[in-house]
């Protein structure tokens, strides 16, 4: 289960888009947002009827055979993660901005859909599908969305946003009218601060404990009266919505694969689009990966931002080690085909994980030190060395001490070109080895100022 | 109703389920909970004013306990959390195995100069210990990150807890490493006035 699904998407992360391995299609733009908020709230609402107050009084969601004590409970939790990975599946595999576009504007006439039908339970579903960080951070999907479509969206946002212990959220549930079905986390939280507070002891606590239980299982016991009969059926639809994309277990390699998806959607490349800083833009991708055996995020290039200490984070955690680092000195030769005559060097301390360059930025701009300590702790970007017909050219230099401390990475694929100077013959020795090694012997050794006419050293 | 604080820090409990989150914030904010009348949380439920080395932070601690399983840990619950507890239960392999994905939720979704302090909980159950101090100790090194083993049973270490958090981005304050100048910044102050006294001081010393 846990290849497949990962297989799947790594599939459609290639570019194949293979159909035959997703879910059955269906043009889900065609569907009216009311179909399918009124099927969504079929699936949830026997669901959410069936639970049982033994499901909550003990918060057996919590324990270890959780599927045994709340069989329902979990049940419902699974269609909320559901309905959560299918809207990011959607958006993510619509196939271009703005398709994406046109899918987030979709699902928030659905959310609210089912806002009007008080399902509450997946309209924060898809709501929170939305904020997710693959979704979220797609500027320019979220940049073509209708004036109308951002002022449903932020209010729906407020609705059920954490401020004051999800006050609104308590406040929309509290008082609204039958048929609904509300967000069953609130009660879930309150349930296990019933249970902390009052443990179950017997005594005087008891009272209180059961008060405060009761009154909870008053509130569900209501919103299960709820009657949905009345609204159409459509066999077909339920039948594809119902569909269970993912089990509970790989959620974490889907939420990867997902990002990795994002990230070739709208690369990184100044920085992460934040809901504080909206300056940043998102460039068309350039350094689009073809080589998706790498699970690390390694085959693309760009800044970090935000992502910098997960960037690290992440290439620990899947074994990988810093194996040369140090001061560089770089300067662009040749970008996206446009030669830079008289680019500057700029000053990075520079790490290689295994087949990726990761940068830290100076301090200060001024200081001349080459220690790490002059440089800043989280990366400030990144550049895949994976890049197919990715090479390193030695420089061809008459005098020894150049040729070691000097060394170019070119990229023919974006039609690029960095050179690097190394502080000192070891270390440029050092780094011309370890690069040697990670791109397996693809070395030129093509004397640049003949391939660009110009003179190499600027020292 | 008003207090006086010169900072707010907004703190997250993160973990997984069982882990006991629940136990170490009730203790902390001791049992606040048990006096609300009110048949919900209330809203000012999970903060609580501490001194730290003489200045009085507020700390607004969100907890979503019980709603682990749900994927809809959304921006707005790391927005702006100036540190946060990881927690783990030191007697279940399973719990200390999921740190790594919480801390990865943390990582994307929160701010960067988060503070983040491991806590290993359920201390007071020794004999069934399956995670030993030094392996998560190495772990939160690596990761750059605090480390406590704490009982929310027994109340040890749970206020240190908290304390050794706030005490942290205090010093990283202090010391200029959190960027003040930055709007919707991780750290809310409670005093203007004394906001504006610190960033002169900040100034002065860089100058």
């Amino acid at each position: 289960m846990h290849c497949s699904i990962s297989n799947t998407l790594q599939c459609v992360a290639l570019g194949t888009m293979d159909i035959e391995v997703r879910p059955p299609i269906l043009d889900l733009l065609k569907e009216t947002p009311e179909d399918l908020a009124t099927e969504i709230t079929h699936l949830d609402f026997p669901i959410f009827k069936a639970i049982t107050p033994d499901e909550l009084i003990c918060c057996g969601w919590t324990k270890k055979d959780k599927a045994k004590l709340a069989p329902n409970v979990v049940k419902l939790t699974q269609r909320f993660n559901n309905v959560s990975f299918w809207v990011q599946d959607e958006i993510l595999n619509a196939g271009g901005v703005k398709q994406c576009t046109a899918m987030v504007s979709h699902f928030i006439k659905v959310a609210k859909k089912l806002g009007d039908l008080n399902n509450y339970h997946s309209q924060f579903a898809i709501i929170s599908a939305l904020q997710s960080t693959p979704i979220y951070r797609l500027r320019n999907t979220w940049l073509g969305l209708s004036h109308k479509d951002h002022q449903h969206y932020t209010k729906m946002q407020d609705l059920f946003s954490d401020d004051n212990n999800r006050e609104n959220l308590r406040a929309a549930v509290n008082t609204m009218k039958l048929p609904g079905i509300p967000y069953l986390g609130l009660f879930q939280t309150d349930l296990v601060y019933i249970n902390v507070s009052h443990p179950h002891c017997g005594g005087q606590e008891a009272e209180q404990r059961q008060k405060y239980v009761n009154n909870i299982l008053c509130m569900l016991a209501a919103y299960q009266q709820s009657d949905y009969s009345t609204l159409p059926q459509n066999v077909q639809l339920q039948s594809y919505l119902g569909k269970e994309r993912y089990n509970e277990t790989p959620r974490r390699l889907v939420e990867d694969d997902y990002y990795k998806l994002s990230l070739m959607l709208e690369p990184i490349i100044h920085s992460i689009p934040d809901s504080d800083s909206n300056k940043s833009v998102s460039l068309p991708h350039k350094f689009r990966s073809r080589n998706r055996s790498d699970s690390l995020p390694c085959t693309m290039s760009g800044s970090l931002g935000i992502h910098g200490s997960f960037l690290i984070f992440n290439l620990r955690m899947s074994g990988e080690k810093c194996c040369v680092q140090g001061p560089l000195r770089r300067k662009t030769i040749k970008k996206d085909g446009r030669i830079y005559p008289v680019a500057p060097y700029h000053r990075y301390w520079i790490q290689m994980w295994g087949k990726a360059l990761v940068y830290y930025d100076p301090k200060s701009l001024t200081s001349r030190g080459l220690e790490r300590e002059e440089f800043n702790s989280s990366p400030y970007k990144w550049q895949g060395i994976t890049e197919p017909k990715m090479k390193l050219i030695l420089n061809g230099a008459k005098d020894a001490q150049t040729q070691s401390i000097i060394f170019q990475l070119a990229d023919p694929g974006s039609d690029t070109v960095y050179k690097f100077l190394a502080p000192s013959i070891f270390a440029g020795l050092n780094w011309i080895k370890h690069l040697r090694h990670a791109l397996e012997g693809d070395i030129q050794t093509t004397p640049n100022h003949i391939m660009f006419g110009r003179s190499t050293l600027h020292t | 109703m008003s207090e006086s604080y010169d900072f707010l820090f907004k703190f997250l409990v993160i973990g997984s389920a069982g882990t006991g989150k629940s136990c170490l914030l009730h203790h902390f904010i001791e049992g606040k909970f048990k006096a609300e009348s009110n048949h919900t949380i209330g809203v000012e439920f999970g903060s609580k004013i501490i001194n730290v080395g003489g200045k009085s932070v507020k700390l607004q601690i969100w907890d979503t306990a019980g709603q682990e399983r749900f994927r809809s840990v959304t921006r707005s619950y790391y927005r702006g959390a100036a540190g946060a507890l990881l927690v783990y239960d030191l007697t279940s392999r399973d719990s200390y195995n999921t740190l790594s994905n919480w801390l990865g939720d943390a990582r994307t979704l929160a701010s960067p100069n988060i503070m983040i302090l491991t806590v290993g909980n359920k201390k007071d159950l020794e004999d069934e210990r399956q995670v030993t101090f030094m392996e998560a100790s190495r772990f939160s090194q690596e990761n750059e990150l605090m480390f406590l083993e704490a009982s929310a049973l027994t109340g040890e270490n749970v206020e240190e807890a908290f304390l050794k958090c706030a005490k942290s981005i205090l010093a990283k304050i202090e010391t200029g490493g959190l960027c003040l100048a930055k709007r919707g910044g991780r750290t809310s102050w409670g005093n203007l006035g004394l906001r504006n006294a610190f960033l002169r001081r900040v100034m002065t010393q860089k100058s």
